[in-house]
Order: structure tokens, then C-alpha cells, then sequence
């Protein structure tokens, strides 16, 4: 076995296929290999913020968030749900604006809260 | 008589194969209609590569054919063996194709260029499987990824993407 990189050296439409068959949140790991990676990420059409993203546990701070007045105070634990929940909301408002920069035509998109599940297809 | 086509490798190998088995390839199909292929057709494709490439379209014919002359009478076990025997083939060529990556990656490419759809969805699932449920650091080293990325390029893009390496 010579020492080459031969999968980066592939079209982005087939690295996107190679994608597609990946959990959404492996294919955002990709784009920490290397340059090539993060191009082919920064282009892919397919977004799927599903529960994997978006874990069943921050419903928890959901629901408190809701009933939150001046009394209640927050707890550590909640607090960090509240930070991880807005960084991952961001982060996804971040990827549709790069697309839409880029003018990519996203081909599926999943945006799963909790229990409701809204899904758009193009 | 089945009516046989001469496809010639980048390295000048000749494969005599029927057009039944060929125009699997959109690719050459055309190449076909359009009456440009007389005499040999020549592709950019290695013998290596192309004789890899037959072995899947021989398979993939072998069984459609099959599909077609099925009565309906004991159809289901017959099926049933077929798809067990399909598996297997399968698994073997899987295996040839991760032993030797450099033919795994040839054939994606051939496939790509030959448009041949069923392959490549079959090759893009196998690399697929073989990331699945690594790390970036172990995939790297399994097809020699070179991290050019600087040290703080790589923290910028761990803090921005940080969480999804949370379980």
C-alpha cells in the first residue's frame, strides 16, 4: 500500500454520496480531516438536525425555561442546557445562511425539536 | 448470437463483452445510440479497473436475466437462494475492495465516468461503511488524510463544531 490519499483526491458530488450514507453528525465530523473535507462539507446539501443533534434531554429545560419568572432561579445544570441549546440553534442558522450565500440548492432539509419534527424537501 | 462490443483499456487490453452487459453503462450506451462506437471503444479506464468493473456488470446481468425467466412456481425460494448468493458475491467483492484501497478508489471513479449508478451508490456505501463510528484521527490514517489544517485553524473548527463530537 503506497502512502497517497486517494478519497480526497474524489469529486465533491462523490464524497457528497460517500456523505449521504453517514449520520448527520459524523458528516460534520468530516469536516475536521482536512481542507478538502471541510470544502465538500461547506457544500453539501443535505441538513438533518435531528434528535442527534438536538438530544431528547434539553427538552427538560425546555419546559423549565417556559415557567421561568423572576422568582425561579436557574440551576447550573439548566444553564448549560440553555448555552448548548442556543449554540446549536446558531450553529444551524449559520449553516442555512452558508448555503444560501453559496447559493446551493439544499436538497433535504430535517429540523427535528424535541417531539415535533418539521421536515422541508426541495 | 448475442452482439458483442470491444472495449479497449487506457492500456490497450481488449475485453470482448456482450452489449447486453455493457449498457449498463449510460456511458457507453450512448456512446452506442449515437453510433460512435464502431470497431473498439476506447475508454479511460485501466485493464485493472475495467476487468473489475465487467466482473460487476457480468454479476448484475446474471441476475436480472434470471429475474426475467422466473415463472411465478417456487419463485420465492428460488429468490430467496438468489439473494443469499448475491450477498455473498457481494461481501467477497467488498473484501477484495478494502484489501486493496487503490482498486477501491479506481473503480469509484471508473463508475463515475462509466455512469454507472448502481456501482457507485454500492462503492460510496462500502467507504461509508468503513468511516462510520471513527474518529477523524482514525479515519486520516486509514486512507492517508493529511491534516493540513494549522493549529489554530484546527481549534477554530473544533470550537465551531465542537459539540457534535459529544455524545
Amino acid at each position: 500500500m503506497d502512502n497517497i490519499d486517494r478519497i480526497s483526491d474524489l469529486p465533491h458530488l462523490i464524497l457528497h454520496h460517500i456523505m449521504s450514507f453517514l449520520s448527520f453528525k459524523q458528516v460534520i465530523q468530516t469536516s475536521l480531516l482536512s481542507k478538502q473535507w471541510q470544502r465538500a462539507w461547506h457544500s453539501f446539501p443535505i441538513l438533518e438536525f435531528d434528535r442527534a443533534v438536538f438530544p431528547p434531554n434539553l427538552r427538560f429545560y425546555r419546559h423549565r425555561v417556559i415557567d421561568i419568572d423572576e422568582d425561579t432561579v436557574i440551576e447550573e445544570g439548566e444553564a448549560e442546557g440553555k448555552e448548548k441549546l442556543f449554540k446549536l440553534l446558531s450553529y444551524m442558522e449559520e449553516t442555512l445562511h452558508n448555503r444560501h450565500r453559496q447559493m446551493i440548492s439544499v436538497k433535504k432539509f430535517t429540523l427535528q425539536l424535541f417531539e415535533s419534527r418539521l421536515k422541508v424537501a426541495e | 448470437m448475442a452482439i458483442m462490443y470491444a472495449l479497449k483499456s487506457s492500456d490497450n487490453e481488449i475485453f470482448e463483452v456482450e452489449q447486453k452487459v455493457i449498457e449498463q453503462s449510460e456511458t457507453i450506451k450512448k456512446m452506442i445510440e449515437d453510433g460512435a462506437a464502431t470497431g473498439e471503444i476506447p475508454l479511460q479506464v485501466s485493464s485493472k479497473t475495467l476487468a473489475k468493473v465487467l466482473e460487476w456488470c457480468k454479476q448484475r446481468q446474471h441476475k436480472t436475466v434470471e429475474n426475467e425467466n422466473d415463472d411465478n412456481k417456487g419463485k420465492r425460494k428460488k429468490e430467496r437462494d438468489e439473494d443469499d448468493d448475491i450477498k455473498e458475491w457481494e461481501n467477497k467483492f467488498s473484501d477484495e475492495l478494502k484489501a486493496d484501497k487503490d482498486v477501491l478508489f479506481d473503480l469509484l471513479l471508473a463508475s463515475n465516468y462509466l455512469d454507472l449508478p448502481a456501482l457507485l451508490s454500492f462503492l460510496c456505501q462500502l467507504v461509508a461503511d468503513m468511516v462510520a463510528g471513527k474518529m477523524p484521527e482514525e479515519i486520516r490514517r486509514m486512507f492517508n488524510i493529511e491534516n493540513d489544517f494549522t493549529p489554530e485553524e484546527e481549534k477554530a473548527i473544533t470550537a465551531e463544531h465542537g459539540w457534535a463530537f459529544q455524545p
